[in-house]
């Protein structure tokens, strides 16, 4: 007896570098432009970017290293949520020509770690070294217990990264879905800003599960196929 | 140095990039320097903590992409703490030596850890800060005769850091053969841990005992760190019995400098002890020019004033401010007007970045409207509640990333079609009446200002 069969797609999905060409910028050019700078070592030396969750934070630091990497310039992506970090590993990274710190937010209140981050912060500066930090709030309200750390925080320009708007975001569902090679009808892009999270972060996890299912089915996407890619995993 | 080394680690960091998340990879891999040497792989990371990890979870995986790329020619994979130099591929290393071989004045500054930006010429006087800079110019100009110690205290930001730079930069210049050192009072902990770990402790007391001026920023770092003021403590008295140049900078009177030793605290007292305030709004009028034009721009008097007074902490933040404003108008390619000045700097005037909230918009628009907020989630539909509710429930689209479902269900478990329905009803209105689209409009402005 034949049991049913469903074909498993290949558990391959493409690891998706994060760019700085692929960053829609949205209203938040000028914060694009800043950091594209940096990573090529030209610019201000500092810069402190925040926002509320999903505008891109992450993405932009990310994009900023490989970007300087591709140019053989040492750089280092340093996410303060990793688990198992301590303040050691800030130790000597003025050896690089561009760090970027993600997750300040996460630190504040431990007075080690604000004294290295502070250290750290002078060493970057006289050696004219890049840096980047990225933090959910502005300096002035992330309630830095340290003022020598708080004021440096203030000492460049900081962005404050907006969210995209819903047609920006449609934008970017649309081109992101060609990427994969996946076809999205206006109708498609309608149904997903009416039902789902709107913020670049969801809109990308629902364009992977879409993928997916897509991949296993063959077929490309329609209503009902993003609805079964939304489903609750078993 | 091998001619496969580039090659090879291209080829590790190219699968490497498609094994790992993006964020594992910038994180761990990227910070990594490589070399081949005969049958090794050396990769260098910036620390020991990048090397601990690096090692941990990639050593095996770099060793088997390694034998595949190289044909098994490459066996072994050693990581190191440093760096290669860029041009001869050795490693370099750390630290400066004190104006050993410098020779000439800019490599003397270098060597002392000075800033040639921060000199007097560049130093904006004021009432707040003009006793500091006339007693840190009459040591420059008599180092080691004048006040010894000269003690500058006063709030982070306000200018100690660069009237210490402006005294070592006039005392090299006036006698290129001085030995300066300008350090942080965390590097010198660091180095003298670095020293002690290293076995060169006698060469780390020599090299500081035997400069001519020390200009040590933020002492109020030495707290609790016992050995690091036993040493500074000999330091100090080497300098001072040999009439060398002491200058300190701290956040607070010596005598309020909690966690220092007291034979300390009263040392620091023997001098001269100034303290800087922060700015009046004329000098911070005046820094603002000042800084102005070292960036090559010419700042509107209203626009200096008006950064002036909305920014008052300190001259750090001021900066912040400036630098964002000039990047701005660079970037738009517009001219620096008030009203220029008043939309770039929105960011930074906002006292800080307030969260919109369905709550808040719900809250803001019950109030805007004479209702209660329960109203807002109420199953009463009379045209009194469900107009407000519908203005709520569109701006709570325009202003948050949530969902039409979930802020259906935030206004007391409405479907996301009411959601679809409201906003589409609030569109139409707002074109149609101009009391809806007035009320609108003041309702983004207070949410959103």
């Amino acid at each position: 007896m034949s049991t049913p069969y469903r074909q498993l797609h290949l558990p391959i999905e493409l690891r998706r570098e994060p760019t700085l060409e692929e960053y829609l910028p949205g209203p938040n050019s000028e914060a694009v432009a800043a950091i594209t700078a940096i990573a090529q070592g030209a610019g201000e030396p500092f810069i402190f970017v925040f926002g509320a969750a999903g505008t891109g934070k992450t993405h932009l630091l990310q994009a900023a290293c490989l970007a300087a990497g591709n140019q053989g310039r040492k750089a280092h992506f340093l996410p303060l949520t990793t688990p198992g970090l301590d303040p050691r590993v800030l130790e000597n990274l003025e050896r690089l020509d561009l760090v970027a710190i993600d997750d300040i937010q996460s630190i504040v209140g431990d007075a080690r770690w604000e004294e290295t981050l502070f250290a750290l912060f002078n060493r970057m500066r006289d050696q004219g070294k890049g840096l980047i930090m990225a933090a959910s709030a502005a300096p002035d309200a992330l309630g830095v217990h340290l003022p020598d750390l708080a004021s440096r925080l203030l000492w460049g320009p900081r962005y404050c990264l907006q969210p995209l708007s819903d047609e920006d975001c449609a934008c970017l569902m649309t081109e992101s879905a060609a990427r994969r090679g996946l076809r999205l009808g206006p109708d498609i892009v309608r149904f997903v800003m009416n039902r789902y999270p709107r913020d670049p972060a969801s809109l990308m996890e629902v364009i992977a599960r879409v993928d997916s299912v897509s991949l296993r089915e063959q077929r490309q996407p329609t209503i009902p196929l993003v609805r079964r890619a939304m489903e609750p995993d078993d | 140095m091998s001619g496969i080394s580039f090659g090879l680690w291209d080829q590790c960091v190219r699968q490497l990039k498609g094994e790992l998340t993006s964020a594992e990879f910038n994180t761990w891999i990227l910070p990594l320097q490589a070399r081949v040497h005969g049958t090794q792989l050396r990769l260098l990371a910036p620390n020991r903590f990048v090397l601990d990890w690096a090692q941990k979870h990639y050593e095996k995986r770099l060793l088997d992409l390694c034998a595949q790329y190289s044909d098994g020619a490459i066996a072994q994979v050693r990581f190191d703490v440093g760096e290669f130099d860029r041009d001869s591929g050795e490693t370099t290393a750390q630290g400066v030596e004190v104006g050993e071989s410098a020779t000439d004045l800019q490599e003397r500054r270098a060597a002392a850890h000075l800033n040639v930006d921060f000199t007097f010429d560049t130093f904006v006087e004021g009432k707040s800060n003009q006793l500091a800079r006339a007693a840190s110019m009459q040591i420059a100009q008599n180092p080691g005769t004048a006040y010894n110690p000269l003690f500058i205290y006063g709030g982070v930001g306000l200018g100690k850091t660069h009237l210490m730079h402006a005294v070592g930069n006039i005392i090299l210049a006036s006698n290129p053969s001085a030995r300066v050192v300008y350090l942080h009072s965390e590097r010198f902990v660091a180095e003298m841990i670095k020293a002690l770990q290293h076995n060169r402790i006698e060469e780390f007391k020599k090299r500081y005992r035997s400069v001519n001026a020390l200009l040590i920023d933020d002492v109020q770092f030495f707290a609790g760190k016992e050995r690091s003021q036993e040493e500074f403590f000999h330091t100090f008295n080497a300098l001072f019995e040999s009439r060398q140049q002491i200058v300190l900078s701290s956040d607070r009177f010596p005598k309020e400098v909690v966690g220092l030793e007291e034979r300390l605290r009263s040392r620091f007292g023997w001098g001269l002890t100034v303290s800087i305030d922060p700015p009046d709004l004329e000098t911070s009028v005046a820094i603002l020019h000042c800084k102005a034009s070292q960036l090559g721009v010419e700042l509107p008097e209203d626009v200096a004033f008006f950064v002036g007074r909305r920014i008052r902490s300190n001259i750090r933040e001021l900066e912040g401010a400036l630098r964002r404003l000039v990047a701005n108008a660079e970037f738009t390619g517009k001219p620096i007007t008030m009203e220029f000045a008043k939309h770039a700097l929105r960011d930074v005037l906002a006292a800080q970045d307030k969260q919109v909230t369905i709550e808040n918009i719900q809250k803001t628009v019950a109030e805007y409207f004479k209702l209660r907020t329960s109203d807002m989630l109420s199953a009463k539909r009379s045209r009194s509640l469900a107009r407000p509710r519908q203005i709520a429930m569109a701006l709570a689209k325009e202003l948050t990333k949530h969902s039409l479902p979930e802020i259906g269900k935030a206004f007391g478990g409405r479907d996301h079609t009411t959601v679809l329905h409201a906003t589409r009803k609030v569109k139409s209105l707002r074109e149609s009446d101009a009391g809806v689209e007035e009320d609108y409009k003041n309702l983004l402005r207070t949410l959103s200002s």
